[in-house]
């Protein structure tokens, strides 16, 4: 049967003692992101509104999409119109598929409504199959305006 | 005009840090140490080879791998001729390759 010449002088050119540890860097170093690509990475979307309900009370409406379950943390905040934050609170949890949900601004922030016009931000760092982190958004309702 | 900043040479140098040049010249010299190839001129292409594969793609896989730059254009430097030789020689012998194929799964060949 004939032979692959080639590919056998190119394989033996190759296996020395340099090319075996910089392939091993390259695993090292591209293998987690490589890893990442071939599983498909993670991913989420959150949308936030700031509505109110039948009752009259206002409610934080809580949209996430996610391709697979992801994992991370997740940061809720407070802010004003000028961005900055008024209040904050953190969570660790596990997110699949698509959900929403209606939470009390207090059970999603930590802290009651502010008086002055405020919007609500999550922002999520979520870690791949391979424990790289990845951080997404943050995700804003829009402005809302006390009476 | 050697000063002419448009000159397309000067503006290539200076799109890379040097540490990224760096980087590229360590792994054109390890090639050029490493080639098979008696003749020096065959070595110098083959290491330039890889040194325009670096640069080439270094920028964008080290955004991709979320690695230093200069991380980047080492390993594609040493390691680009390194792919592309396994390459070439799977395509010289495509035939045989495709022989052994068609033997594996049953075939007959023609």
């Amino acid at each position: 049967m004939a032979k692959c010449t080639h590919l056998a002088a190119a394989i033996q050119r190759h296996t020395t003692a340099g090319s075996l540890l910089l392939l091993m860097f390259s695993v090292i170093i591209f293998g987690p992101r490589l890893w990442d690509t071939i599983r498909g990475e993670p991913w989420i979307e959150n949308k936030l509104a700031i509505v109110q309900n039948s009752s009259g009370a206002i409610v934080v409406e809580d949209a996430i999409l996610t391709r697979g379950a992801v994992h991370g943390l997740r940061a809720n905040t407070v802010e004003a119109e000028d961005g900055s934050v008024l209040c904050s609170t953190e969570h660790h949890n596990t997110w699949l598929g698509e959900r929403n949900r209606f939470w009390r601004i207090q059970a999603f922030t930590g802290c009651p409504p502010p008086s002055d016009p405020y919007r609500i931000c999550s922002r999520f760092v979520i870690a791949s199959d391979s424990g790289r982190q990845r951080y997404f958004g943050p995700f804003c309702s829009g402005l809302a305006k006390p009476e | 005009m050697p000063d002419d900043p448009q000159l397309w040479w000067r503006a290539a140098a200076n799109a890379r840090s040097p540490e990224v040049w760096a980087g590229i010249l360590a792994g054109m010299i390890y090639v050029y140490n490493k080639s098979p190839l008696p003749a020096r001129g065959a070595r110098a292409a083959e290491a330039m080879v890889s040194g325009l594969l670096a640069y080439a793609t270094g920028e964008w896989v080290a955004a991709w791998a979320g690695v230093h730059e200069a991380i980047a254009v080492i390993l594609l430097a040493s390691l680009g001729y390194l792919i592309l030789d396994v390459a070439r020689s799977l395509v010289a012998d495509r035939q045989i390759l495709k022989e052994i194929l068609i033997k594996r799964l049953g075939g007959r060949n023609g």
